[in-house]
């Protein structure tokens, strides 16, 4: 088995993307991606690719890595593209492939479609790739902040995205081990029809859960050994600032947004 | 030979940033009924060799010979060398997950396409010869004790009958009473059944007491491979490794330097008291006789 | 003075007993007493199932008695404003490298701890520096845990334990899961900061030859301290200890033999050098 999840992995270097506060960096990618969502017009998704392409270069991640990461993506692109330039149905064909019929807008849609997917996909990677996981689930924590008093548990939320987050690696190491000892004991997780395959997934499942629910309370003692006891007065080390920097680039990036927007009505 | 390693080289994740060379140019026979230990500190690629053994890891050159035959040669050679050649990972305990212990034990013979019949036998078999009681079958694997879950799991290996079984690290994290059981099951098991044993250990009291070979590796090489004695005498190259030999030797050495006419492949206590024994009531003797 | 008095302590896990439905409570401690002074190394042994790894639990308050007294630091943790003052200078440093590490960064999971107990941001960072200092991680600040060996986790668990600056730091088989290398990197780590920064430390562990560096053993059965002494008078008491099922160091054991035979020597022998000095001297 063979897992690969570099997918907005973050990339320690430094750049002006990874400088600025992460609750800019979030606040403007998920703006960013309901934007161009909403925009349905040519010039303003050439803004927002020529954006995209100045913020890669900002960020000092190699392109090279990025796109590695995107591999697995990049099949889900290619299937949604297909499927709209096939299945949408329009009066304007523009040529015809044997019995299917392509038509302009079936083209307009599915290529509408793909610069949506890919320009979502590059600015959230931007967002992993240039904040560590911490960073994000402190913004996100700020974020959540003015809701906990209509009873949403912002720190937990954010304590268990940490959690989750610290244990992947150690998860799929264990995973792995799994599938060795029982291939070992014979067990054959590569043939058979869907249903023998599923059920062969039990004796990997079942010790996966088993062990996560022992961690789980393994560390739940540790934490509480060490003075855990929720968010009551609890500071932290590393403090979030706003600073000059992040004023500008917030500056920056709604002008950009602006001219989308406008670009949108105006053609 | 039973088992051979032919120039087996392994590179972990090849042609990507991660390259790294596991092993590099293992060649390696084990004869029948041979009882090896494999030493080296974490990441000396003792792990990765044995789980070459069975064919869970492919070499990236060379082969692995059971038998006689390539064990990659085909899918159903590779099936049935897994089947001889039995593996039990670090904590193997992690693996259970039947609802009861005879189930579980009963998992690979019956991967095997055994009929339940015989699996029953072999699985019975197993469990009796791991020490688990009758009336511990039925229980779900959880409710065991450390060392028996760690001998249960042994047994779901041991019921697929192997010819070869390696053991890695069976007792670690064990507490003193578990880990003697662990290792007095294994010295039965080689002189009951007869089948080769390889055990990778930590522990060179636990090596010194069992083994009748040593391979020592090292940064993914065989560095050392002899019979106990001829390995632990070399104190100085292991210490160079990051490796220790049993206390005892290193007191026979001493001794020795101090001018007691002593030999130094000595490292069990039972040995070294009957030496230093004979040598201090023979030296009284001498100098009673003296006198 | 006493850091640590438990004084005729019981414990019992509660279950549901299959035959009756009733809940059940085990013994798991019996009327157990024990006194641990400040700046003492007491090393714990006992098998599994024996009662030690409660024992740590009560010893900084993740378990509260059923019946008798423990005081820590002086205090009662029955009083539950006692608690957290409790676990703050009684640290515990786990058996699982991988459980007990919370975040994604070296430093960050130094800082957990002090973070809990309301230190100012600008006093924690120095805490933090010092503690991976103290215990020789301040390259690996920024790593990434899951990609640590072994030992280099539990240095990273113990710096996250002394970065609350406790008095009193618990080994609960910290170093059962590790390599001979990973082992010594705990060990030296603990004996240093017994000696330099006097922390009391107590040892739990099932190996005899990290039970001989400490000043004083007790050894737990069945729920109770049935042995307590230096190392020597523990060691050389063999035949105790293995009905115990518990080992003794591999020189000892051939004290004892060599006594066996009838020769002349001392059976609370430890050490190699011990050993050839007494060989030595024989006669």
């Amino acid at each position: 088995m063979n897992f690969n999840i570099t997918i907005g992995q973050y990339y320690p270097t430094d750049s002006i993307l990874h400088r600025l506060d992460p609750r800019v960096k979030l606040a403007a990618s998920l703006s960013f991606i309901i934007i161009v969502c909403l925009i349905d017009n040519g010039f303003g998704y050439a803004i927002s690719a020529a954006f995209i392409a100045a913020a890669v270069w900002a960020s000092n991640v190699p392109v090279k890595l990025m796109l590695r990461g995107m591999k697995s993506i990049f099949f889900f692109i290619v299937f949604t593209f297909t499927v709209n330039i096939f299945l949408i149905p329009g009066g304007n064909i523009l040529f015809n492939l044997g019995p299917v019929k392509i038509s302009a807008e079936a083209l307009n849609t599915a290529l509408l479609m793909t610069a949506r997917l890919s320009i979502m996909i590059f600015a959230s990677s931007l967002l992993t790739l240039t904040s560590s996981p911490i960073q994000l689930t402190d913004a996100i924590e700020y974020y959540l902040a003015p809701f906990k008093k209509i009873g949403v548990p912002s720190h937990q939320i954010a304590m268990m995205m940490t959690i989750t987050l610290r244990f992947i690696p150690t998860l799929i190491d264990e995973l792995d081990k799994i599938v060795r000892a029982q291939k070992a004991r014979g067990a054959d997780l590569d043939t058979g029809g869907a249903f023998k395959k599923a059920k062969a997934l039990i004796p990997i499942l079942v010790p996966l859960f088993l062990s996560s629910f022992r961690r789980a309370d393994e560390l739940a003692t540790a934490m509480e050994a060490r003075c855990y006891r929720g968010d009551i007065e609890r500071t932290k080390m590393k403090q979030m600032k706003f600073g000059m920097q992040d004023l500008y680039a917030g500056i920056i990036f709604i002008c950009i947004c602006s001219c989308i927007i406008m670009a949108n009505f105006i053609f | 030979m039973q088992l051979q390693l032919d120039g087996v080289n392994y590179v972990y994740s090849e042609g990507t940033a991660f390259e790294k060379k596991a092993l590099g140019n293992i060649n390696l026979n084990i004869g029948k009924g041979e009882f090896v230990a494999i030493i080296g500190h974490t990441g000396s690629g003792k792990s990765t060799l044995i789980q070459h053994f069975n064919g869970l890891i492919k070499p990236t050159s060379g082969k692995v010979l059971f038998e006689g035959a390539d064990i990659h040669e085909n899918k159903k050679l590779l099936k049935t060398t897994r089947q001889k050649i039995g593996l039990v990972f670090q904590y193997p305990e992690a693996q259970l997950f039947e609802i009861t212990v005879f189930k579980d034990v009963a998992f690979g013979p019956l991967n095997m396409g055994l009929s339940k019949e015989e699996a029953d036998v072999r699985t019975r078999n197993a469990l009796e010869i791991v020490g688990i009681n009758e009336c511990d079958f039925e229980k779900s694997p959880f409710e065991l004790s450390g060392g028996q879950k760690r001998r249960a799991a042994i047994a779901g290996v041991l019921a697929m009958n192997p010819e070869i079984l390696v053991l890695d690290e069976p007792t670690a994290g064990l507490d003193p009473r578990g880990r003697d059981e662990i290792l007095f099951k294994i010295k039965e098991m080689r002189d009951k059944l007869n089948i080769t044993i390889i055990l990778v250990s930590h522990s060179m009291e636990d090596v010194a007491k069992l083994a009748d070979r040593v391979i020592v590796m090292s940064d993914g090489h065989i560095v050392m491979d002899g019979t106990v004695k001829e390995v632990f005498r070399e104190v100085g190259a292991l210490s160079k490794i990051g490796l220790a030999a049993p206390k005892i030797s290193y007191l026979m050495k001493a001794l020795k330097e101090k001018g007691f006419d002593v030999p130094i492949d000595i490292y069990t206590p039972n040995e070294a008291a009957d030496i230093i024994y004979n040598l201090l009531t023979r030296q009284k003797s001498k100098s009673g006789g003296a006198k | 003075m006493d850091i640590i008095k438990i004084n005729n302590v019981g414990f019992g896990y509660s279950y549901i007993d299959e035959d009756s439905n009733k809940t059940m409570k085990t013994e798991t401690l019996k009327n157990i007493n024990l006194n641990i002074e400040t700046g003492e190394f007491v090393a714990i042994l006992g098998h599994n199932g024996s009662g030690k790894s409660t024992l740590a639990k009560i010893m900084n308050a993740l378990l509260l008695p059923d019946s008798g007294e423990a005081l820590i630091i002086g205090l009662n943790p029955s009083n539950e404003s006692n608690i957290f003052e409790i676990r703050r200078n009684v640290g515990m440093v786990f058996q699982n490298p991988d459980n007990q590490i919370i975040a994604t960064i070296v430093e960050e999971d130094v800082a957990f701890g002090p973070e809990n107990l309301s230190i100012p941001p600008d006093k924690i960072r120095p805490r933090v520096d010092s503690a991976l200092k103290n215990v020789g991680m301040e390259n690996f600040a920024l790593a990434n845990p899951a990609y640590l060996s072994g030992g280099q986790k539990q240095r990273v668990a113990i710096a996250g334990v002394l970065a609350m600056k406790p008095k009193c730091i618990i080994f609960d088989e910290s170093t059962a899961m590790l390599d001979p290398n990973g082992r010594k990197e705990v060990l030296d780590t603990a004996i240093k900061l017994n000696k330099e920064d006097k922390i009391t430390i107590i040892l739990i562990t099932h190996f005899m030859d990290e039970a001989t560096l400490a000043d004083r053993v007790i050894v737990v059965n069945d729920g109770q301290a049935v042995m307590g002494g230096p190392p020597k008078s523990i060691f050389s008491q063999i035949n105790e200890l293995k009905a115990l099922s518990l080992d003794v160091p591999q020189i000892t054991e051939l004290a004892y033999l060599l006594s066996e035979k009838g020769l002349n020597i001392n059976t609370d022998i430890l050490t190699i050098e011990e050993m050839v000095g007494a060989l030595c001297n024989y006669n």
